[in-house]
């Protein structure tokens, strides 16, 4: 890649197709990004949404629970239920697994949950004399608003991801749009303005060439002949004036020359 | 006979009683803990009742685990000022109260110790009428799990008053399906038991053998209070037999292998025992305990209105919140049961009616101040049994 601004690459055709298809290539993959970013930003916003309703869903269900452990506590005749279930619980009946999901190319982590109801015998005799049934149905409570828990820790690592991924897509679509693509502009743009002054460097050579071959013929015609030749230099001269190139030492060569006057003329 | 020598033993105590009995928390009370917005206000609500200053010294934030434990404190304080007053024939009576909260105690060591919990951590947690001397000795050293139940066994059999529970449960669970109960048991073999053994199950075995023992003992003491605590205590396990189970109706308590299980924690004594618990022994799902429930209209009643509960857990997830489980009907039939007991004088029933009472009001308590902290104050009416409601 052109690192210093454009002045090294040779301005030539070929280097000329390069950085054309450099751009084409440029310009379909800012658009593809720009499509990736909406694409993703909407997403994003459902996500937004989706997490702020099951935020509100966890919080009635955690206070169900709640509500039914007080309810449990009632029945249990008043004896502390929460130290003995800790002390009973042995092995997870509630798993979790992580899969990886693809949405609109990035791939986000989601959990499943999955729930063996045999791992809970070891609560099931809990409160058998007392409040066993009440104790069981705190579980339920409970274990339902763990399954809104876990969609919840979904949603929002999926939040999480899709956050980072859209800033690094935005930096890319913005890198493109205002640092690659004008560059790559700017090249061509300098390579055409290089290969058009070389075509009339070129021109005017050619031109001087054949003016300093006829110059050994009659010297009256030579005068006109060399009027003209000025008026038409000059009038070059002022197109590469306004050009803005260097154009001073070009005028300034055909005084050695101005005795040739042959009028080949070159394509 | 009583009518005269009553009061020559047992006045003083039963005095005392009766004036604990006025400082029960009023109609009035529970409205202005109802209004309670946090668990401070009721700590200043509770101050004008006859609890007092008691939760001065918590610091804040309160729990409602802080304010249930200091009202069990108050009670137990209460009770051994009430036992210290008293003389055989009531102090075993007290004893025996004292002694079913020392059961949950014990269960409650065991299974910490079974998770190697720290003794501090077990300490906070024991139920301050259930203490009793060699408690600090298990719970100071920490010992691990083998070794320590021998000296765990030695202490429980020896020196407490539940010893002959333990040893009745031990020689129950050791048998297999088909032998007979061996004779007696090795030291050494204890702790390999009590690990395999469900503590649930054995904390409900121990219980029953309790409330065993209490009914022979209250019926040896005759007159009045045989008639009493008799009638409450062939209630409490008719109670039993029904929590039982209702509870067991759901879990893997009720299917055919285990039936036996069940049916060993069935007191041998009670309005229902022997025709009705011969016909529960066989029960295993609704319609066969409505079918064993026939002959007794009461329990009869309250199956029906508590079977909504039972059957949404096993179908559908019904409305928690307003259904009634066996255990509220119950408390509310305890609690007036209790209350009948204080309009009988010379007889022992009153002072467990007392203590049975004041647990009700604590788990009033508790279950007001769960409501203010879930900030569903209506739901308290529901739920909570005012106690010596006066009648108009």
């Amino acid at each position: 890649m052109s690192q210093a601004g454009g002045q090294k690459p040779a301005a030539n055709r070929m280097t000329l197709q390069t950085f054309k298809a450099r751009l084409g290539g440029a310009s379909k993959g800012f658009k593809l990004l720009k499509k990736k970013r909406d694409a993703l930003k909407a997403k994003f916003q459902a996500l937004l949404k989706e997490i702020v309703d099951t935020k509100l869903k966890v919080g009635e269900g955690l206070k169900d629970g709640a509500f039914s452990l007080a309810k449990a506590h009632y029945a249990s005749s008043g004896d502390d239920i929460a130290s003995t279930v800790i002390e009973r619980a042995k092995r997870p009946s509630i798993t979790t697994k992580l899969y990886p999901d693809n949405v609109a190319g990035v791939s986000i982590p989601l959990f499943k949950m999955s729930y063996d109801a045999s791992k809970d015998s070891s609560a099931q005799t809990l409160g058998v004399a007392c409040g066993g049934a009440v104790i069981n149905a705190a579980r339920e409570t409970y274990r339902k608003a763990v399954v809104s828990l876990v969609k919840l820790a979904s949603l929002q690592t999926a939040f999480h991801t899709l956050d980072e991924e859209i800033k690094m897509t935005s930096r890319r679509v913005n890198a493109l749009e205002y640092v690659l693509i004008p560059r790559i502009e700017d090249i061509i743009h300098y390579i055409t303005q290089e290969m058009d002054e070389q075509a009339r460097e070129e021109f005017f050579r050619v031109k001087k060439v054949g003016r300093g071959c006829a110059s050994s013929s009659s010297p009256s015609l030579k005068t006109e002949v060399v009027e003209k030749k000025k008026v038409k230099l000059q009038k070059e001269k002022d197109e590469m004036a306004a050009a803005g190139k260097r154009t001073e030492a070009a005028i300034d060569a055909p005084s050695m020359l101005a005795t040739k006057k042959d009028e080949d003329l070159i394509f | 006979m009583e009518l005269s020598m009553f009061n020559v033993s047992h006045g003083f105590t039963e005095a005392v009683a009766r004036g604990l009995r006025s400082g029960f928390l009023g109609v009035e009370d529970y409205r202005r803990l109802g209004t309670c917005d946090t668990l401070e206000d009721m700590r200043s609500a509770l101050e004008e009742t006859d609890y007092g200053t008691f939760l001065q010294d918590e610091p804040s934030p309160l729990l409602v685990s802080t304010i249930s434990k200091k009202c069990y404190e108050k009670l137990a304080d209460e009770f051994r000022y009430l036992k210290a007053q008293t003389v055989e024939p009531l102090t075993t009576f007290m004893d025996f109260i004292a002694r079913e909260k020392m059961i949950d105690n014990v269960c409650m060591i065991i299974q910490g110790a079974l998770n190697n919990k720290a003794p501090k951590e077990l300490e906070e947690k024991i139920h301050p009428l259930g203490i009793f001397e060699g408690m600090k000795v298990i719970m100071s050293e920490s010992f691990d799990v083998q070794g320590g139940f021998d000296d765990v066994y030695r202490i429980f059999l020896v020196d407490t008053p539940i010893g002959p529970y333990f040893e009745e449960y031990l020689k129950e669970a050791d048998r297999d399906k088909d032998e007979m109960a061996r004779a007696g048991i090795e030291t050494s073999q204890v702790g390999g038991i009590l690990t395999k053994q469900d503590l649930e199950i054995m904390k409900t075995s121990l219980k029953k053998a309790w409330l065993e023992d209490f009914y022979s003992f209250v019926m040896s003491q005759g007159g009045t209070t045989a008639e009493v605590m008799g009638h409450i205590l062939k209630m409490e396990a008719d109670f039993r037999v029904l929590l039982v189970t209702m509870n067991a109706l759901n879990t893997n308590l009720s299917t055919e292998s285990s039936l036996q299980d069940r049916n060993a924690l069935y007191p041998n004594f009670g309005y229902l025992y022997p025709e009705g618990t011969k016909e529960l022994r066989k029960v295993f799902n609704d319609t066969t305990v409505r079918a064993a429930l026939e002959p007794y209209s009461k329990y009869l009643q309250y199956f029906d209105q508590v079977k909504d509960f039972y059957d949404a857990e096993s179908g559908g997830r019904g409305q928690g919140t307003s259904f009634q489980s066996i255990e509220d009907l119950i408390y509310a039939e305890n609690v007036h049961m209790y209350e009948m007991a204080f309009e009988q004088q010379y007889h022992f029933g009153i002072f467990y009616a007392w203590v049975k009472l004041r647990e009700q009001e604590i788990r009033n308590i508790r279950w007001i101040a769960n409501m203010v902290v879930l900030n569903t104050k209506d739901h308290i009416d529901d739920t909570i049994v005012p106690i010596f409601q006066p009648r108009m």
